[in-house]
This record gives C-alpha cells, structure tokens and sequence, in this order.
C-alpha cells in the first residue's frame, strides 16, 4: 500500500474575489471549476483536476487530500485505521468534484484527511510528448509548479505520529524533541515518498492549519517568488530563508484572508531507508529558520 | 430635528480627509487618510506595531478600540476580532484592517509597542501629551 503524495487542500477565504486574484494572479495557479461559491485550482505542473480549493466564508482549513496508488490500498488502509481506533467512513465518487471514491478520516488530531485514488486527470500544461521545460505561453505570476506539503497542529504529536505511522506507512525524516534527555514529541516532519516531507505537525491546537506549501525550482526562483509578493503587497512572515529541517528553502507568506502559505525549494531525497533525524528544543529556532537563528513569537501561534 | 448642533461636526474628518488615532500606551498619534487602515498609516509614517498576516486572518494585531469607530471593507471574522480573551464591555479591534470612521483611540497589548523604525534617520515625532 502507499500514499503518494499530498492531493489537495481545501481552504475557506473570507473574501473570494481577492483569493482567486491571490491564487490565480499573485501564485499563478488555473481556476479549473467554480460553483456555489467556491473555485477548484490546479498549477501548471500538477496532472490532477485541482489541487487547491477555495470556498467563501470565515478563513483555515477545511480538509486535506492524500492521493493513494490504488483501490486496494484504500481497502487496506480503512482496516488499519479501524485497528487504531480513529474515525474513518466511506467517501463517494462525487463527494469531491471529480473525485472517485475514497476514505475520510478524522486524525487524532480533528483535521479531516480523505484519501483516493481515483480523480479525474487534466494533465500538465505542458503535456507528456517532447513536453516544454515550462509553458511557453508563459505563467502568471510566480507560476507555481505544484503543492508540496502541509503542516498542522495538534494536541498530541505523538498520538498523531503514531497514527500516520502506523494507520498510513508515513515516517517521520525529522522530529523535534524536548532535548536531549526529554524525549517529548514538539514536532515531526513525516514523508510517504522521498520528499523531506509529505506533511508536518507541530504542538498547537487541534484542527489548525499553519500553512501549506508549493514547491518551486529553487533558490533563484525563490527570490523571483519574493519580488513578485512586493509588487503585490503580500504579507511576508519570514523568509527568504533556509530551514534547518528538511533544509530546504522558503518564503512564508499570508492570502488574503491570513492563511498561511509557504514557497518551498530544495531539500534532500528521504525513502525507506532513511533514518530520521533530530533536533532538540534548544535548536528550535535554528531548525525552523537556520539563517537567521530568530523565531518570532507568532510563527508558532498563528494559525487558522 | 431643530437647530440643535449637527452631531457630525464633532467628529468631522480633518480638512486633508484624515481622521486622528492615537495609540496607547505611547499615546502615539497619527494621521490615517480615509483610505488606509490603522496598520497601513502607521507603517507609512516609519512605525511598527504587532502584526502577522494584514489580512484579518490571524489576530495577531488585535487591540483594544478605547474610543471611535472604524469599519471594515472585507469580511473579518468576529472570534477573529474579538479573540480568546474577551472582556465583557470591551471592545477590539483589528488595526491591519480597520479603517477610522472617526478619530480613534487604541490600546496595544501589554507587551506590545509601537517601534519607530525611521527613529534612526533622524525624524522627530509628535507625541500626545
């Protein structure tokens, strides 16, 4: 059975005319649907029909979308997570615009996760024959290639590590510990692939969302990526920058309703074999922003 | 209605369009034009406050709104404004996207301040009495 990556993310905005101008102006991404308020988006590189949703009314997260290999994995999946204990009931092709049928579980932690394997296939924008390098006709924007991860809060880090472990096959590449002889779970950045991480958590309130990121080519396209948040007047919460977890690079940035985002670079190649590494309370701030070794108060406490 | 004075008068915007906020505990005050929010004025006058996301979104600038009015031309979420420690007969407010529709008195946080970060370039400050 695998997971293969994060599919979707589903947000409410307060206000979804400044969103999609956000989304679709600001990010890059293509509005691929819209009804009754709320706008289905996917970015360039992504095959799959959206990968971000945006629905009006108050601001966070909704629910978040993992994409499985196949049908018997989900099988596989609904009895492990029966076994632990946590919620989970049967999701029905149209549930989800374009969206097969899947499983819906509440974590520990009170997010709900679905997960499917069969969503309706768009394609890139660059197509599978002799394909461009990027579109030709261009992006808007920053023109973000794909969602990358997400990182939640939760009461119970362990609880929750726990489960994506053993209920999804996830693990963790890095976990940040009390110290060095306080083994109290803070955090733990979990991969169901070979990324650094598929998704993240950290000690907070249950059922927040404090971001979700999009991977983009890398350190120049980055600083691209923060030239085009100043034409815009994006907030910026820290950043351009390097993590000491997952080492990879990162702008944090705001939409327009205080939904945390993040443009996401670099990084290391996890996968079965990779033994998970450890940071200390002590580090915190160097393993969450190791080029300036600060940590504003709000980055931890902010979230929706 | 009669000749009684018009109401309006007392909080009449300023000449320029600007209404007047004053900003405890520095009793800091500024000018913010009728299209610019509390946090918009004060950033272009070489002031920062405490805020994260300018969007409503957070909480993280709210304040206690001591006197006026403003208003909001977006949708923001009233737990958003209100926040976790709401005091009975108080009122908050979200300075990143309130707009004065008066002038406006604000009380930051206990451990919030107002830093002035063009103090360096050498301009000097009206500060209340």
């Amino acid at each position: 059975m695998s997971v293969l990556r994060l599919g979707y993310v589903h947000i409410n905005v307060t206000d979804l005319a400044e969103a999609k101008n956000h989304y679709i102006n600001t990010l890059g991404m293509d509005a691929v649907h819209e009804e009754d308020g709320t706008v289905y988006l996917k970015s360039w590189d992504e095959a799959d029909h959206h990968s971000v949703v945006l629905s009006e009314g108050g601001v966070g997260l909704t629910k978040l979308g993992y994409k499985v290999s196949d049908a018997d994995s989900l099988a596989e999946i609904e009895t492990r997570v029966r076994a632990f204990g946590a919620t989970c009931e049967r999701m029905s092709k149209g549930d989800n615009q374009s969206v097969g049928d899947g499983l819906r579980v509440t974590l520990p932690s009170e997010h709900t996760l679905e997960l499917y394997s069969d969503i309706e296939y768009v394609g890139t924008a660059t197509g599978l024959w002799n394909p461009d390098p990027w579109p030709r006709g261009g992006t808007r924007g920053i023109g973000v290639p794909r969602l990358d991860h997400t990182l939640i809060t939760t009461e119970d880090p362990a609880l929750l590590e726990r489960f994506l472990s053993e209920a999804l096959d996830f693990q963790a590449a890095e976990r940040l510990v009390g110290g060095e002889d306080n083994t109290e779970l803070v955090g733990s950045w979990m991969f169901c692939g070979e990324q650094p991480h598929d998704i993240a958590f950290v000690q907070g309130e249950n059922g927040k969302l404090h971001h979700f990121a999009y991977h983009i080519a890398d350190w120049s396209a980055l600083l691209h990526a923060g030239d085009v948040f100043s034409m815009d007047d994006v907030p910026i919460d820290f950043g351009p920058a390097r993590h000491g977890i997952t080492r990879g690079e990162t702008i944090y940035f705001f939409d327009p309703s205080g939904n945390r985002n993040e443009v996401f670079s670099g990084g290391y190649r996890t996968g079965k074999d990779f033994r998970t590494i450890t940071w200390t309370m002590d580090q915190a701030a160097r393993g969450i922003n190791f080029t300036h070794r600060e940590l504003d108060q709000n980055f931890l406490t902010v979230v929706t | 209605m009669g000749d009684t004075p018009d109401a309006r008068a007392i909080e009449a915007p300023r000449p320029n369009g600007e209404f007047q906020v004053t900003v405890f505990p520095d009793r800091i005050r500024i000018g913010v034009r009728a299209d610019e929010t509390i946090v918009d004025a004060l950033r272009r006058q070489g002031y920062r406050s405490r805020y994260k996301c300018r969007r409503g979104g957070c909480g993280a600038c709210r304040a206690v709104l001591v006197d006026g009015t403003v208003a909001y031309r977006t949708p923001v979420s009233e737990t958003v404004v209100d926040g976790p420690d709401r005091e009975p007969g108080q009122q908050k407010c979200l300075p990143c996207r309130a707009f004065p529709q008066s002038d406006v008195i604000i009380e930051l946080g206990e451990r919030d301040r107002l830093v002035d970060v063009l103090a360096g370039l050498g301009r000097s400050r009206e500060r209340t009495t």
